[in-house]
Order: structure tokens, then sequence, then C-alpha cells
């Protein structure tokens, strides 16, 4: 059977590996940090806070190539324990993470963009 | 420098490597060009990123609040208002771009302050660090991602002045990018990509770079490459486009102070 510590190290180790897929915000030291946070979020199975997961994720600096290998790898350790049914109900709570956090991240970049945008254009208009 | 958003800035391309989003078209593709030369230069953009980040908080633990930032680019993807937002900071750009749209990013933060000026012209410089900082000279300093666009003159000169200008105690954080004497084909083909949108990089050997360092005190742990500093494996930040006789080749932060 999976235990906290195994999924943590699992959870870890997958963000460490792919850490230069992460932002500018996140440097390796910190991911110990939020790879707690995520084993914890998968051991409580709380359906209601994956969003906010998604969510804090994002600003958090998560690339979604990490979020991804984060997830495959959750599925195979659960597969090697033999867990079938915690490995489709992680992938169910993980599949709303990525959504949230895709969601945030378009509109993130969508509002980066508008004001890149507007900021430039007052800009070429100062400047005749 | 005037505003031209039909030529590649450096700036925004580095803004894109980081992935972020504040860059033009021609931007991206001069970026997408260089990534093509040198996969691995995204890496390095970041590893310099997540140093400053390194730095801020290892100064800010030693009681340090006000923050001089030199040729600071575009304040995004982390940068130092963000990680401490109760500092007083002063950017500086030449760009006028680049200083229009970061006063945009920080907004109404009197903490903050954006100054353009070029590296070069330390002076305004350091006038507008006397005022913001309320003639507090014991100040951190960061030179993230810069030392190796300026040439050995203004390199030699601004750590110098620098140095005779800021109080004791001051501590200055630079990252540095050490590179053979000879630099390999794809080496030299960046070199030149860089020299043509008119931001020349200055490649440099590890000791042609620790001439640099005196009158300031290095600080431990030296000399320390950037994936050692982000505690990531190896030194393989440009190894997939290492050759033979570049082993010399990484990039490095240092801490200095005035004793």
């Amino acid at each position: 059977m999976t235990t906290s510590t195994d999924i943590y190290s699992v959870v870890r180790e997958t963000l460490r590996a792919n850490s230069l897929h992460n932002a500018g915000t996140l440097p390796p030291p910190r991911l110990h940090t939020i790879a707690m946070q995520i084993g914890q979020f998968l051991l409580d199975e709380q359906p209601t806070s994956a969003t906010l997961m998604g969510r804090m994720l994002f600003q958090q600096g998560i690339g979604l190539k990490s979020l991804l290998a984060v997830v495959g790898a959750v599925q195979a350790d659960y597969l090697r324990h033999g867990e079938q049914l915690r490995a489709i109900e992680s992938y169910e709570l993980l599949k709303v993470v990525i959504e949230s956090f895709v969601e945030h991240q378009i509109a993130h970049v969508r509002s980066e963009h508008d004001r890149f945008r507007q900021t430039v254009g007052l800009l070429q208009r100062s400047l005749g | 420098m005037e505003f031209d958003p039909s030529q590649p800035n450096a700036g925004r391309i580095y803004d894109y490597l980081l992935g972020g989003s504040h860059n033009f078209a021609v931007d991206r593709m001069a970026a997408e060009r260089l990534v093509q030369m040198i996969p691995t230069i995204e890496n390095g953009a970041r590893l310099n990123r997540w140093f400053l980040d390194i730095a801020v908080n290892r100064l800010a633990d030693l009681g340090f609040n006000r923050y001089l930032d030199l040729a600071s680019g575009l304040p995004t993807q982390g940068y130092i208002h963000e990680i401490r937002p109760d500092a007083l900071v002063l950017y500086n750009d030449y760009d006028q771009a680049t200083v229009a749209y970061a006063r945009e990013i920080i907004g109404n933060n009197p903490r903050v302050i954006y100054h353009q000026a070029n590296i070069a012209e330390l002076e305004s410089i350091l006038a507008q660090a006397e005022q913001h900082f309320a003639g507090e000279r014991k100040l951190a300093i960061c030179m993230i991602g810069v030392s190796y666009f300026l040439n050995d003159q203004v390199l030699s000169q601004t750590l110098q002045r620098l140095y005779e200008w800021c109080a004791p105690g001051s501590q200055i954080a630079i990252s540095w990018i050490a590179l053979p004497e000879n630099p390999n084909p794809k080496l030299q083909e960046l070199l030149a990509r860089y020299s043509a949108m008119g931001s020349p990089i200055y490649a440099r050997t590890v000791e042609q770079i620790k001439q640099f360092i005196a009158p300031w005190t290095l600080l431990e742990p030296g000399f320390q490459r950037l994936s050692e500093w982000n505690e990531i494996d190896g030194t393989w930040v440009i190894d997939g486009d290492r050759q033979e006789g570049d082993e010399q080749s990484d990039m490095y932060g240092t801490f200095m102070i005035k004793g």
C-alpha cells in the first residue's frame, strides 16, 4: 500500500526532475513544500479543493509539463502497488486540478497580453 | 534608444525565454532561433531568475530592506518587489518601452521606482538611489543577468563606483557567464546574434571574471555554479551544447561585500 511518505517522495522527485519546466518564480529549493501540499491533497481526497489546488499550483509557478508528469508518476506508483481503485480516483481528482490550472493559465496570459498591448499602444501614441 | 517594436529586443526575448507574455512576434522568432542554436538557453534564463530569488531572500535574511537592481529588464516572473513586497526597490533600464511597461506592471507603489537610465550612466542611477533610499547607502545591490552584457571598461567602472558610493556592509549579488577563450562555432553564432541585436555578450573565462571582483570581498561559498545555487545536479546548463575544450562554460553566482 502506498503511504504518505511514498506519495510525497514520488511527487517531490517528479517535480525536481521537471524543475526547468516551472516558472521563474519557483526556484527548485522551494519544490519540497509544494510536493508536501500535493501529497497531502492526494491523501485527503477532497474533490472540493481540487479547483483551489489547480489555482494554487499555477500561482506558485508550477509548469503544465511538471503537473502532467506528476499525474503520470502518481498513477504509475499506485498501479505498481496494485492500487487500481486509488489510481482511478486520483486521476479523476487530478483531472479537475489540471482543468482549473489551465483555466487560470489562459486567463492570466490573456490578461497579460491585453495589458501589454494597451501599454504598447499608449507608448506608440506618446511617441507620435 | 528609440522604441521599435519591429526589431527584436534582448529584454523581451529574455521574458519570452522565461515563459512571459511581454514580447512581440519578432522577439519570439528571434528567441526561437536562439533556442535552435543553443537548446538549453531557456534553462540559463530560469537559473538566472531563480538565483535572483535566492539572492533577494538571502539578503533579506541578513536584514537588507533596500534593493538597487541594475539593468532590470521587465520586472515579471518573480521580481524583487514581488519577492519582498515590504522592501524599497529601485529598478532601472535603458529601454524606453521596457521602462514604460515596467511602470505599468508595478503600478502605484511608492516603495518601488523604475528609473530610465543606461547602467553606464551610473551617476544618474545613484542620484535616484540617494533620493529613493533617503540617503541610506547600505544597500543590497543586484546585477543578475547583466555582467556579460557589459564590456570590460563599463563593468570595471560600475563595480568600482558602486564600491566607492555605497556604505560599508553593502552587498552585491552578481551572476556571470564563463565561456572558453575560443568558443565553439555554436557559441560564436550565439554571440554574433546578440551582437546583431545591439546587445553583445562579452565572453570571459572564470579567471578573467575573478579580476573584476576587487575591491569587493567575495563571500562564501565563493564562485558557485547557478545549478548548485538552485540545487540542480550537474553543470549541464549548456552541457547539451558543450564541445571539447568547453569545460569552463557555465553560469555562476557570487555574493560580494564592502567590508
